[in-house]
């Protein structure tokens, strides 16, 4: 994955707080995915305009943690193959 | 203790003008007369979101049929409840696609059953491959993801890679290659649909390396033939767990399916509250956990994988909806499925009707 590559949520694809259960929850086509607070925080980064770079400062300044790289990376990627996000240039 | 549901399916109508032989309708379909009013639904999707639910499936029959649809769907996209609907893509001009989107729909399940038009007409009963193409293009050409379904049997399975080459032109979010399941007409149907097993795994290993090839960019999902397995599938991540269903006429049920299972009292959106419904009907609380399971079940380590399989399919082929489901090898009845593969006399094929003429049908 690029640093440079600008992430958004696929069509079809969004986040939402349950109040219900008090949890972030990713919906698509016929799933409801729960996620942990970590998965939520980057996925609300996501708004099309931000590149997987601003998307690593942002949230090492929220967390004040410059350890986040691989972790994030990896879970960017594994969004990106169950299709939950994609690059805005695809 | 009880979770809340994620999900409200609603069969909206049974009225298609279809007659698919997978279809897994009951046998006895619901008549347009009896069928629950747009106040009533929209009464329901209130409930529904108290409840806890977050995700909306619209089904049928064909649920374009329902007039009051868009209604149904605007109140859901008031209260944040992500929308489905499932189509067999008859019905659905452009008009209808723009009410719809404008209504907050977010999600569309476009079925077809083959790639050209003869073999279509012979599952469906009817010529639509045009109309469903049609609908297709309007979907693909809209920021409303689509997917596509088809339901394999023995008719289409060797028809797969046609099938999936034309899903390809149309830019689908998902791909659902289902192999059909036993129930309502499908079940009836059987001996008609049952592929063989050398059908089969040609057609998965094809899916498999169609899928590897597409890589991510299309998902693309196999639902297994349960019949060939040895272990039965996971139904609904176990009875009344995640999932709610109402039928047309006003049924609540934990699977579509399990309308078929006689002599378990399923509450009427009419006289209840689906909170009650859920929490407290003897008809949701039947089958939930394990502590309703008999040997082989009870004793076996794959109950908390399988949770027994399919209490509908285990009540069609046995009679005892408590049994296991006969799908698996440990099941005292799987000789039932082994027959059925075996079985090689076909009975009279059934296209899906009303039991009476209906002037109500399309």
């Amino acid at each position: 994955m690029q640093l440079s590559s600008r992430l958004k949520l696929r069509a079809g694809v969004r986040l939402k707080f349950d109040r219900t259960r008090n949890a972030n929850l990713l919906l698509l086509p016929e799933r409801t995915v729960k996620l942990n607070h970590s998965a939520a925080a980057v996925l609300s980064c996501l708004n099309g305009t931000a590149t997987v770079d601003d998307v690593l400062s942002l949230l090492a300044m929220r967390y004040n943690s410059q350890n986040l790289t691989k972790d994030v990376i990896a879970f960017l990627e594994e969004a990106r193959d169950k299709g939950w996000v994609q690059a805005i240039d695809d | 203790m009880i979770e809340p549901p994620y999900a409200l399916t609603c069969e909206l109508t049974h009225r298609c003008p279809l007659k698919c032989l997978y279809c897994s309708n009951p046998l006895s379909l619901i008549r347009a007369e009896d069928e629950l009013t747009t106040d009533e639904w929209l009464r329901v999707i209130c409930e529904a979101k108290e409840l806890g639910i977050v995700q909306v499936n619209f089904s049928g029959g064909e649920p374009l049929a329902y007039e009051g649809l868009p209604q149904i769907v605007a109140l859901c996209k008031n209260f944040d409840l992500y929308t489905h609907l499932v189509t067999s893509g008859i019905g659905l001009d452009r008009r209808k696609f723009d009410t719809l989107r404008q209504s907050g729909l977010e999600s569309i399940q476009i079925s077809f059953q083959a790639d050209d038009e003869r073999l279509s007409e012979s599952i469906a009963g009817g010529n639509f491959l045009a109309q469903k193409r049609a609908a297709a293009s309007l979907v693909a050409g809209s920021d409303i993801p689509l997917t596509l379904n088809v339901v394999l049997s023995r008719f289409n399975l060797d028809r797969l890679e046609q099938i999936l080459d034309q899903f390809l032109k149309f830019r689908p979010r998902r791909i659902e290659l289902a192999n059909v399941q036993f129930y309502g007409w499908a079940l009836a149907n059987r001996s008609y649909l049952l592929p063989s097993s050398e059908q089969l795994k040609r057609a998965e290993a094809l899916y498999l390396a169609r899928k590897a090839k597409l890589n991510g960019e299309v998902e693309i999902d196999w639902v297994i033939s349960d019949y060939f397995e040895n272990y039965p599938k996971p139904c609904m991540g176990g009875w009344a767990s995640t999932h709610l269903c109402v039928t047309p006429v006003g049924e609540a049920l934990p699977c579509l399916a399990a309308s078929a299972i006689k002599g378990l009292p399923f509450p009427s959106v009419k006289s209840k509250d689906l909170s009650w419904i859920w929490y407290e009907s003897e008809a949701f609380n039947r089958f939930r956990g394990l502590g309703w399971m008999t040997k082989p079940c009870s004793e076996c380590e794959l109950r908390f994988v399988d949770f027994g399989g399919c209490r509908c399919q285990a009540f069609l082929l046995t009679g005892d909806a408590s049994s296991a489901d006969p799908v698996c090898r440990l099941s005292p009845a799987r000789h039932l499925i082994d027959e059925a593969l075996a079985e090689k006399n076909r009975t009279a094929v059934r296209y899906r009707c009303f039991s009476q003429p209906d002037a109500s049908v399309p």
